[in-house]
């Protein structure tokens, strides 16, 4: 097959490629080049636009970080108030970026992993249209007031549909490829990826219904808000960013996994018990006491998984940690890797009731969430792109220097961003259990860590900006080309 | 409100549900045997086992010190 024949010999109807009779895999074997040229315009559109929701969410959280240190800033309009601005930096990082970011690197896994001509790519623009407007339609809502006020579906409804129509056609065109893949194993990595795009449209649809649609008594919205918002963080974010690890880790070394027997492991025992998660949130709320009991069980339990992943990742790097100093990925995806071990460690342990008791309703949960988020999902996706849009572009990225600057930036950033909320925490939650200090003093004690964490954010929001003018840079082809040693030859030569 | 609860406890626990089928699925059709020769197929004759794929733009990578085959 030639390279520049990206498409099936004869295009199956969507009818045909969903159609329960049409059971003839696709045996052509795609070359790898073909299929990432297939790939190239959905996935740098998803890229891009996640790039594009990273500034805007930065911006967000700048502002809505001075607030805490400087109440009066810019508040006299009511879209530029603290209310406003929280939730929307987290749907624009966590909607526009994180989830992007995450479908982007998951296309691109899902079509090379198949090894199968790529099948209508048509519904991957359809599918970043329907989303971004979705996001945005969101955003704006949250901005003017149309806020839900539920923490991570603060989206109104009516862009919550158009958010759900958008990733319910990812979801739809990652089975159909998964269907009609070439024969063989299923990599690991597949396994995660395919979970968790059926996973998310599944909570985010469950959650929107029992919330907003069909309503059930207003206590018990805050087991399924906080059961959606766990599980999209363990279902989806968690799953993406262990996919990119479990493939970019070995082959950007060119070596295959420590164990793959553990790896199969952590991949079934995050699906079959991740999904009880999310009720410890709640603990010490007026709920039955088994379904917190339960949540809080289920948190501890993913220890298997995590020391399973956290294992296999040190072991398959172990004897090479020096190319960390060569590659831009590896850089990345280990130190989000680190963090993956280190934030799921801290969040069971933040299950454990009289830890909870103390680090509830305090910045020490916010210093998690980024650890989580940033340090481990966001850092991740930031490696996968350095690996895969080259592939694309079939150029190099113009500047080392940029890609260092944005790796040490982001790394101090989040560690310094870490560091000063978890701290900031624990001692806001010791004078709140304290009945000799007074609420007003539990607040006043975190004011210098709050510029810390403003401080930290600039660092982090200077290395987005690094990061996107290398992407723009890259998509625009400036610089040299260099064939080695990313693309490794002339990829109209390469086949898999 | 027992009902409510219970139905919430329903809608978590489908996820699981979904989880047996697929693991049901999956060792059917083979995929928890000989799952070690697994971790080998992202790597074809162009992209070996021993081969680095990544560095920064302009350098070359650095000496593989260990390689598992």
């Amino acid at each position: 097959m030639s390279p520049a024949v990206a498409e099936l010999p004869s295009k199956p109807s969507l009818l045909e490629s969903i159609s329960p009779s049409s059971v003839e895999p696709v045996e052509d074997k795609a070359e790898r080049v073909a299929i990432d040229r297939a790939m190239r315009g959905p996935v740098l559109m998803f890229f891009g636009s996640a790039i594009a929701w990273l500034l805007l969410g930065s911006l967000f959280a700048m502002l809505t970080s001075l607030k805490f240190n400087l109440p009066s800033f810019l508040s006299d309009l009511s879209w530029m108030t603290f209310g406003r601005l929280r939730p929307a930096h987290l749907n624009a990082v966590a909607y526009g970026w994180g989830a992007q970011a995450g479908i982007g690197v998951g296309l691109w896994l899902m079509a090379r992993l198949c090894r199968v001509a790529v099948r209508h790519g048509g519904i991957l623009y359809a599918a970043w249209a329907i989303y971004n407007l979705g996001i945005m339609l969101g955003i704006v809502g949250i901005l003017s007031g149309a806020s839900t006020g539920v923490e991570w579906l603060e989206f109104p409804r009516w862009a919550s549909v158009v958010v759900f129509a958008g990733f319910a056609l990812i979801a739809i065109w990652s089975i159909i490829m998964f269907r009609f893949r070439k024969p063989g194993h299923v990599y690991v990595s597949q396994w995660y990826i395919l979970a968790a795009f059926f996973w998310f449209p599944w909570l985010y649809a469950t959650a929107n219904l029992i919330i907003f649609f069909l309503p059930v008594q207003a206590a018990v919205q805050g087991p399924v808000n906080w059961w959606y918002g766990h599980n999209a963080l363990g279902l989806f974010f968690t799953p993406v960013g262990i996919a990119a690890a479990y493939y970019l880790i070995p082959k950007v070394i060119g070596r295959p996994v420590h164990s793959y027997y553990l790896s199969i492991l952590g991949f079934w025992s995050l699906a079959f018990f991740y999904s009880w998660n999310g009720m410890h949130h709640l603990i010490g709320g007026p709920f039955p006491a088994w379904m917190i009991s339960a949540s809080v069980v289920a948190s501890l339990m993913m220890i298997v998984p995590v020391v399973t992943t956290g294992i296999n990742h040190h072991f398959t790097m172990k004897g090479n940690f020096s190319a960390l100093r060569w590659s831009p990925t590896l850089r990345f995806t280990v130190f989000g890797a680190v963090c993956y071990t280190l934030s799921s460690l801290q969040g069971s342990s933040m299950a454990i009731r009289s830890l909870n008791q103390i680090t509830h309703f305090t910045h020490y949960t916010i210093g998690h969430a980024h650890l989580g988020l940033y340090g481990f999902y966001t850092m991740v996706m930031f490696g996968s792109i350095y690996y895969i849009v080259p592939r694309l572009v079939e150029w190099e990225w113009p500047s080392a220097s940029l890609i260092r600057w944005h790796f040490w930036l982001s790394a101090v950033g989040v560690a310094v961003m870490f560091a000063a909320l978890s701290v900031a925490g624990l001692i806001q939650g010791w004078a709140l259990e304290s009945p000799d200090i007074p609420f007003l003093a539990s607040t006043n004690y975190t004011l210098p860590f709050l510029w810390m964490r403003s401080a930290s954010g600039m660092l982090m929001t200077a290395a987005h900006v690094a990061f996107a003018a290398s992407f723009v840079l890259i998509l625009l082809k400036a610089g040299a080309r260099h064939e080695r040693p990313t693309l490794l030859g002339n990829p109209s030569e390469a086949s898999i | 409100m027992s009902y409510t609860y219970l139905f919430i406890a329903a809608a978590i626990g489908a996820a699981s549900v979904f989880a047996i089928l697929a693991f049901y699925w999956a060792a059917k059709h083979g995929h928890l045997q000989n799952v070690e020769s697994g971790a080998k197929v992202i790597f074809d004759d162009e992209e070996p086992i021993g081969q680095a794929t990544d560095a920064f733009p302009g350098n070359q990578p650095g000496t593989l010190t260990r390689v598992r085959r």
